[in-house]
């Protein structure tokens, strides 16, 4: 999100616009529901806000709070007050009277639980609770590393909606309507803000899956989006049912709007589209402005020039010098002070260029510069182990023996391809994966491997292995699975990892016992096998597919090239026909095989694909249904440019 | 009438169980088939071994009518798999571009289709902790391709050394050790010292 986005623009240039008809009821039935532009803009500030703390923790793996709130406060405050002041003058004008709380409520930002002077700021401070609240979330979510963790992003918005939800319901079902009670208060309106954070999460940290997602499903999320739009035309704003679960569904459209908007990666260079954008650009200013400049000069237009003219002519008198006043005052204040706020308090510095690109075809992936990052080198491992000299039977892991562990421990050093999961198991998973350490931390490998067998425990990353004594017992044990049979320190490995990371699929079966290799207990689906790359060995993983539903491509030779040039990708595909095992005409229509796709190019109509798997690197010609038939899953790892 | 109904629809499911089962049982009897064929089945393997130590590679049919072949051609550095309609001349210029001696691989070919062999190649093992290899040959016999047979794949192993077997003829790890040896996931019976057979529902 380095460039702007000009759809959230036009969806800001809508909001306002449907917030002004809502203050001017020229159109009865549009003014009637127009009052969700301020939804609209909960989702998009929910979007956008998030947004900045996922980039700047995204590309420098921390988060400022302190330069977050000053740069808001550049961009809120200046025009607020501003505004404020109009106001202010014009009720001294008309000789209003109001006490000093209203005052102070506006400049507190409480105005959403008592009133104030503007009228149309409550939605301000809900913005304001929601940066404190976004930033402690964050926060707390870096602390424990949980920013990337997709579960809990859910989580944590579920448990918010719900609990908003329940208090709408409460209220609006036990108290009579009033606004200050049942619609402004932040405690009922987080949720909306918080779908566009959800929103943001996915677009972040799982481009491809929200791409994916947006795209396969927009014409049902579009219908679905277009029936909840319309309830709160259809009901009045004090009905409970709009004000509980009314409100989830009009905040859930929006995301879903603007989801399959950023999804469909139009292009907006259209001449056309330049006020809206600018519109939408100045949108804040606008709605600032648009209850008090708007009307005045409506009014005193069509008393002066076309007195007994059409409320239509009011209409337009009224958009256009709202549009007019906002844009004045964003010129003359809002971007005055931007432009002061890039220069004393500029954006992160970031550590890697980052591009963000939006891919054809809907899979949005950044491509960073230099994504191979190699933290030690063979030769280091290697001599690392020429410096273990006798290595003594280990306690921990009596049937492993010592000559063929640091044999095998040399051999996957040396030859990182050959590293082989064994014949009838289910390992190939973590096999898999097993080529981002040995390529790229071999010495963390290597002493990772050592120390496990020499304490029987260990740690990797933020991670401690300590394996269940069934799996200590087991390696070493292994037979009848070809090379695997002579490599101890490869079972080891596979079977630590088969018992420390648990998927759906372990289920039935969560404990080792003799024969699991080759049960659901060391499956690795793909949710698990991204998680263990993401988590143990610290790589960004962006994927796309799933356990039972292929990924839809809108090219998929030119998503896998992009994808070998910018990361370690790794292919989720059913081997039923890779490596078919009978001639059945009908076989089971899911993936159980992950190989490393090293390289890809087009032979006329065929893509040549180059891959690894089973302790070798395989080049064949395939059919580009073919490869869509058997993909179920693509993941992307770039190693992750900080140390968390 | 009622009963004379019921009467005819119960001969006619003991007459579909009685096929069923007689098509499962025929296909069962198979102990002799590695005798009947032994000439081709021995000049496979033996084509194979020679040509698979100038360079290791191995054969599969894709298809049932054996018109396809898909090989596996095994450099230092990659493997290569293509699949080409059998006698197609592309398949002479990939072998030979490779190295690979065509015209035995071709002879080879010719065989395992006359054989209906639809998969041979070379496995190793691990027997005290010595490497050792075997051919694993899988034949596809039109004899087992009946519906209510799932194991419709006849697989012979050869060893290069004599084997060890219990007395039911399973073949086991070691003389000592009685051990019941798996190989590929299938235990296997034996048919001489140095072959044994399986049936599986897959052919590798």
């Amino acid at each position: 999100m380095n460039r702007r986005l000009p759809e959230l623009d036009i969806l800001r240039c809508i909001a306002i616009l449907l917030i002004m008809f809502r203050h001017y009821y020229i159109f009865p039935s549009l003014s009637k529901g127009a009052w969700i532009g301020v939804d609209l803009f909960f989702v998009l500030s929910g979007f956008l806000v998030s947004g900045l703390l996922f980039q700047e923790y995204r590309q420098t793996g921390k988060i400022n709070p302190r330069r977050f709130f000053i740069r808001r406060g550049f961009k809120i405050y200046p025009v607020f007050w501003v505004a404020l002041l109009f106001y202010l003058g014009y009720y001294y004008y008309k000789h209003y009277t109001y006490g000093a709380g209203r005052v102070w409520a506006e400049l507190l930002f409480v105005q959403n639980f008592t009133p104030g002077i503007m009228g149309i700021s409550w939605s301000l401070a809900i913005e304001e609770h929601f940066y404190l609240i976004l930033v402690l979330f964050t926060v707390w979510a870096l602390k424990k590393d949980w920013i990337r963790r997709q579960r809990i992003a859910t989580y944590c918005f579920i448990s918010i909606a719900l609990i908003c939800l329940g208090l709408r319901t409460w209220l609006s079902y036990s108290r009579p309507f009033d606004s200050y009670t049942h619609f402004f208060p932040t405690y009922l309106r987080l949720d909306a803000l918080f779908a566009g954070v959800l929103l943001s999460w996915f677009y972040q940290f799982r481009p491809a899956l929200f791409n994916d997602f947006f795209i396969r499903y927009r014409v049902p999320l579009l219908l679905c989006m277009l029936a909840g739009l319309s309830i709160p035309f259809l009901l009045d704003i004090e009905n409970p049912l709009l004000l509980s679960i009314g409100l989830t569904i009009i905040y859930s459209s929006f995301t879903v709007g603007i989801g399959v908007l950023l999804a469909a990666n139009r292009r907006w260079d259209h001449p056309a589209w330049r006020p809206v954008i600018y519109i939408g650009k100045c949108s804040y200013s606008i709605y600032l402005v648009h209850l008090l400049v708007g009307p005045a000069v409506a009014h005193f237009c069509t008393n002066h020039f076309f007195p007994g003219s059409s409320p239509y002519v009011y209409a337009i008198i009224y958009v256009l010098a709202n549009i007019a006043s906002g844009i004045l005052l964003s010129l003359g204040v809002e971007q005055f002070f931007l432009r002061l706020r890039d220069r004393w308090f500029p954006k992160f510095i970031t550590i890697t260029i980052t591009l963000f690109c939006v891919l054809p075809g809907g899979q949005a992936s950044p491509l960073h510069a230099g994504d191979s990052v190699v933290t030690s080198s063979k030769q280091e491992a290697l001599l690392f182990l020429e410096k273990i000299q006798n290595l003594d039977s280990s306690i921990y892991w009596p049937n492993v023996r010592p000559r063929w562990f640091m044999e095998n421990l040399q051999t996957n050093i040396n030859t990182p391809l050959a590293m082989y999961q064994g014949s009838n198991t289910n390992f190939c998973g973590y096999a898999a994966l097993s080529y981002l350490p040995l390529h790229e931390d071999p010495l963390g490998y290597v002493k990772f491997m050592l120390e496990l067998y020499r304490e029987g425990h260990a740690r990797w990353g933020k991670i401690t292995f300590d394996p269940s004594p069934a799996v200590k017992l087991a390696a070493g044990t292994l037979h009848f699975k070809g090379i695997l049979d002579i490599r101890p320190a490869d079972q080891m490995w596979f079977l630590i990892l088969a018992d420390q990371f648990k998927g759906y699929l372990n289920f039935f079966f969560p404990h080792y016992h003799p024969g699991s290799e080759n049960t659901f207990w060391a499956s690795v689906n793909f949710g698990k096998f991204n998680r263990i790359i993401e988590h143990l060995l610290g790589y960004e993983v962006r994927s796309v597919g799933s356990d039972l539903i292929r990924p839809h491509f809108h090219d998929l030779f030119d998503y896998l090239s992009q994808s070998v040039k910018t990361g370690t990708t790794f292919l989720y595909v059913n081997n039923n026909y890779l490596h078919k095992k009978n001639h059945n005409k009908s076989r089971a229509s899911f993936p159980t095989h992950f190989i490393v796709l090293t390289d890809i190019w087009k032979t006329g109509e065929d893509f040549t694909i180059v891959y690894w798997d089973y302790g070798g690197r395989t080049l064949r010609q395939v059919r580009p249904s073919f490869l869509k038939k058997i993909l179920f899953g693509v993941s992307r790892c770039t190693k992750k440019a900080y140390d968390e | 009438m009622m009963n004379k109904l019921r009467y005819q629809a119960l001969s006619f499911l003991a007459l579909l169980y009685t096929c069923a089962v007689a098509i499962s049982c025929t296909s069962l009897n198979i102990t002799n088939y590695y005798h009947k064929h032994q000439s081709t089945l021995d000049s496979i393997e033996s084509g194979f071994k020679k040509a698979y130590q100038e360079k290791p590679f191995s054969i599969e049919f894709t298809d049932r009518p054996f018109k396809h072949v898909s090989l596996e051609l095994m450099t230092d550095s990659l493997t290569y798999i293509y699949e080409f309609a059998v006698s197609e001349r592309r398949m002479d210029d990939s072998l030979r571009k490779y190295g690979f001696d065509a015209p035995a691989i071709n002879a080879l070919i010719t065989k395992m289709r006359s054989a209906e062999c639809t998969w041979v190649n070379n496995l190793d093992y691990y027997n005290d902790e010595k490497k050792q290899s075997l051919i694993y040959i899988s034949l596809w016999p039109r004899i087992f391709n009946s519906p209510f047979v799932n194991k419709k794949y006849y697989i012979l192993t050869y060893f290069s050394l004599p084997q060890y077997f219990d007395s039911e003829g399973n073949l086991l790890v070691r003389r000592r050790l009685k051990r019941i040896r798996k190989i590929n996931g299938e235990t296997f019976k034996k048919i001489n010292d140095k072959v044994c057979y399986t049936l599986s529902d897959r052919f590798r």
